[in-house]
């Protein structure tokens, strides 16, 4: 079904995944998590990011079996044809869902920070004509272009974060587990849902040569986001403390305009960092949709992606100005985290049964080792 | 038979002939005519001088030039071009032996050699002729291409066959420093105008057996030779038969410059971006060969065409490599800076002032605004005013002789900008900006890169327009999405950025010594990677011992 041109290599995955994992919601994460589990909620970050990257490698090993088939194929050999193309429809909606919500979290963070008197439908139609622009030009050309701006946006934004001088103070993070282990339950979900993201690696392990490199890959990339996500949410934890984080609605934003410029030429850093970041989301949510346009055009054997990925941008388009206000953009993320947690739960299963089926012999390309 | 003239098989067409094949017609028409009646040579002297003559019409610069030869008195003819010729190997080398010393070796060995073509051949090889090349012909159409391209062509008795001997000799340039290029250390030498100079810079700094040429003709009327040239066992096949197929796809009327030939190969004419090379160095030429590109040599150009082309072979000088490698990265660091400034600095420059005045210093913000106060106009007309005016007398320096050229430097850049200061037309700090693009977009050694970004800049300003700095870093989008879907000849444009090939990063923003760099570039697929063995001291002492 994939043109031979269609490879990825291990590098690409682990950067692809890295990219559009830390996407547009690790600037609401801390808020989200603190909101939930308070001043624990870097445990619940350490538990949610643990089983998202559990899920993401049993993802990516369960992929492996099967190299270059796609999921469409795959998942019905495994749940039968009805439960096969039911979770691959799931999937395809789930990250046009995805979509939608980074793309109305950008727009309205971009608004916020960038343009505040610019129409909301601009913004988002000129993004999205770009993604298209890209996305139908399939996965090589989305690689490509997610390590240049990995080198040139994320690599210096993570350094930012990482080399933050600021008035921190790490007593806001003592004392541990005051409220009991009940908050860090809670905050589990939002601290899970920020790694959302790793259902990609379903999709994309299809496109790799050597799929074994996969599961190395993808467990190197989700420790990486897990690291960032814990220092970003310690660092803003220590900034503003437990109570504001809760009422600041870009945390991380605001983090880094608490650092004054450097050399004093800019005075704003959060400027350039949110216009490096734009090319960080720019990257999540063009390989969401892409994934998103992959899984339903693979299901109905479309096989040139153009036409859907036209098709589908008024979809997304209308997805996103669905919800009114910021609240109930945000409520989105919440189901969102559901559905996410769903579809970790069905990985074991789906592995057991294709552990199964290798077993007597039912797969005919799978590498069995 | 009878010589017929063109205007015959015109009239016997049928009028209703299309307008838009007519320029075909005339070809074709000419074509048939030769199939039909006289494709190739008749054994009848006056005859085939008859069809030369028609063919080649009455132009004074065609030379034919009737002699009788031995004594048999056989008749005989030269054919050639006045002035693309040798005129010292014509009468020396040619006509000297054959009217005089052919004759006086007939008599002398008393044996009657000039009876067919091949004892005139091999007599004329042995004894007489000292050209370079010497071969037969019967089709007049190789002879006609012979007498037009610096050969000259003997009729000779009522042979089915006649000799072209080979004499160019053309109004030509030496071998004089390029004027782009330019280097401070460096070969002075450059390409000119004619092929066989060219080949010759090549092969004098490449002697390896393994550097080959191929020939191939281009251009119906212009019949201009292109040379192929690669390193045998270096060379990336696929890239070389590509560039074999794209060249065999070439139909056209004339090639008059490299840029024909580039722009008729290249993968995609829609991009702002050069894919294909253009240098007039051969040293540049020589090291693209040893990287395993090909180099396509164009006569009467001296810009040679290399393939494939990177983006990032657009930033590399000669002179990163001749330089101590901290030079050599300083500088080439610079360009890239350079790059991004050329193409981002007015877009931000207007995000920033028209958007996002936080972005700069409150003090710079201020200064700015007080400088603009008196300009009528808003930011986005007064950096489009002063970069539509940057681009008018850079092209009209451009076109215009040295002399004057530099007048327009003085008049535009110092009075024009002073005065328009003064008259509150722009600010200064408009003219310093407008002034740093410029300084920025000649910093990159490639003219051709240097343009396209020039003009991606005006997208820029409007996108920062509309949308500040949201604007320009769509634009960035864009731009960067365009070159990861750009290929050329089979070679991603941004290889070696990416796809990730670390070991090729070694020459990339940085030069670094040639002691680490052991390997050729590897993005180019070269099928041979070793550049150099780097001696450990303790082997080679292994060695001698």
């Amino acid at each position: 079904m994939n043109s031979p041109k269609d490879i990825l290599t291990s590098r690409q995955l682990l950067v692809i995944l890295i990219s559009t994992v830390i996407g547009v919601q690790v600037f609401i994460m801390p808020r989200l998590v603190v909101e939930a589990a308070g001043r624990d909620g870097w445990l619940s970050l350490v538990l949610g990011g643990g089983w998202a990257l559990l899920a993401a490698t049993a993802a990516a090993y369960l992929a492996s079996f099967f190299p270059r088939q796609t999921p469409v194929v795959w998942f019905s050999h495994l749940l039968g044809k009805w439960g096969g193309i039911a979770l691959s429809l799931g999937f395809g909606c789930f990250f046009l869902f995805v979509a939608a919500e980074v793309l109305r979290l950008f727009t309205d963070m971009t608004q916020t920070y960038l343009l505040p008197r610019t129409p909301s439908e601009i913004i988002m139609i000129t993004f999205l004509l770009s993604i298209a622009y890209v996305v139908c030009h399939g996965i090589n050309p989305i690689a490509r272009v997610t390590l240049i701006f990995f080198l040139f946006g994320i690599i210096p934004s993570i350094i930012l974060i990482a080399v933050f001088q600021g008035k921190v103070n790490f007593g806001e993070l003592v004392p541990v587990l005051a409220g009991g282990i009940a908050p860090v339950i809670r905050g589990f979900l939002p601290a899970y849902g920020d790694f959302g993201g790793w259902g990609i690696i379903v999709f994309l392990v299809q496109f790799m040569d050597t799929p074994k490199e996969a599961v190395k890959g993808t467990a190197v990339g989700m420790a990486v986001i897990w690291l960032f996500f814990m220092a970003t949410f310690i660092i803003t934890l220590a900034a503003f403390g437990p109570i504001e984080t809760q009422y600041l609605l870009y945390p991380v934003v605001d983090l880094i305009r608490e650092m004054e410029g450097v050399g004093g030429f800019i005075e704003k850093l959060d400027l350039i960092f949110l216009s490096a970041w734009i090319l960080s989301v720019f990257v999540t949510l063009a390989v969401c949709y892409y994934v998103a346009v992959l899984a339903i055009s693979q299901l109905a054997g479309i096989k040139n992606i153009a036409v859907p990925v036209y098709v589908g941008l008024p979809l997304v388009y209308l997805l996103a100005l669905l919800p009114q206000g910021y609240k109930a953009a945000e409520g989105l993320v919440g189901y969102l985290n559901y559905t996410s947690f769903i579809f970790s739960l069905s990985v074991p299963l789906l592995v057991f049964l294709a552990r199964r089926k290798i077993k007597q012999g039912g797969v005919s390309d799978g590498e069995q080792t | 038979m009878e010589y017929k003239a063109k205007g015959d098989s015109k009239v016997k067409k049928p009028k209703k002939i299309e307008r838009k094949t007519h320029r075909q017609e005339i070809y074709e028409g000419n074509l048939n005519q030769e199939q039909k009646a006289d494709r190739e040579l008749w054994p009848d002297l006056t005859h085939n001088i008859a069809v030369l003559k028609g063919r080649l019409g009455g132009s004074p610069d065609i030379v034919f030039h009737e002699f009788v030869m031995g004594v048999d008195e056989i008749e005989a003819c030269l054919v050639f071009t006045d002035g693309l010729v040798e005129r010292a190997v014509v009468t020396q080398d040619i006509l000297r032996p054959l009217e005089i010393d052919v004759p006086m070796l007939e008599v002398q060995s008393e044996e009657k050699i000039l009876v067919d073509i091949d004892g005139l051949v091999t007599r004329l090889r042995q004894r007489a002729i000292q050209s370079a090349e010497i071969r037969k012909e019967k089709k007049f159409d190789v002879l006609i291409g012979a007498a037009l391209g610096g050969g000259v062509v003997l009729l000779y008795g009522d042979q089915e066959e006649a000799l072209i001997i080979s004499a160019p000799g053309w109004p030509s340039r030496g071998v004089e420093e390029p004027s782009s290029d330019t280097l401070i250390r460096g070969p002075r030498d450059g390409f000119n105008e004619t092929l066989r100079f060219n080949t010759a810079l090549l092969r004098r700094r490449i002697k390896d057996p393994g550097l080959r040429l191929e020939s191939a003709m281009l251009g119906k009327r212009s019949r201009t030779e292109i040379n192929i040239c690669y390193i045998y066992d270096i060379v990336n096949r696929d890239v070389l038969e590509e560039v074999r197929k794209r060249l065999k796809k070439i139909d056209i009327d004339a090639i008059l410059e490299s840029g024909y030939v580039e722009q008729l190969i290249e993968d995609s004419y829609l991009s702002p971006f050069p894919q294909v090379q253009t240098t007039e160095r051969p040293d540049k030429a020589a090291a693209a060969i040893l990287e395993g590109r090909v180099v396509i040599l164009i006569d009467t150009t001296p810009f040679a065409l290399i393939v494939p082309a990177t983006f990032v072979q657009f930033f590399q000088s000669p002179e990163d490599y001749y330089e101590r490698w901290l030079i050599g990265s300083l500088t080439r660091f610079i360009r890239y800076i350079a790059s991004y400034l050329a193409v981002f600095t007015p877009g931000l420059v207007v995000a920033a002032v028209a958007y996002h005045p936080g972005l700069i210093p409150t003090k710079l913000t201020l200064a700015i605004a007080a400088s603009r106060e008196g300009v009528p106009f808003p930011i986005v007309v007064e950096v489009l005013l002063m970069e539509a005016a940057f681009e008018f007398l850079r092209e009209a320096g451009a076109r215009l002789p040295q002399s004057i050229g530099q007048t327009i430097g003085i008049v535009g850049g110092l009075i024009i900008g002073d005065a328009a200061v003064r008259a509150n037309v722009t600010s200064p700090l408009m003219v310093v900006m407008v002034a740093l693009t410029a300084v920025a977009s000649f910093a990159i050694p490639s003219y051709s890169l240097g343009i396209g970004f020039r003009m991606l800049r005006f997208p820029t300003i409007f996108l920062a327009a509309t949308f500040g700095i949201y604007g320009v870093v769509l634009s960035f989008i864009l731009i960067n999405i365009h070159m990861v879907t750009l290929k050329t000849f089979g070679v991603n444009y941004l290889a070696p950025f990416t796809p990730y090939q670390f070991s090729d990063w070694k020459d990339l923003m940085f030069r670094l010594p040639w002691k680490t760099m052991v390997t050729r570039p590897v993005y180019t697929a070269p099928q041979d990677l070793v550049r150099q063995k780097v001696a450990d001291s303790e082997e080679g002492d292994n060695e001698q011992s």
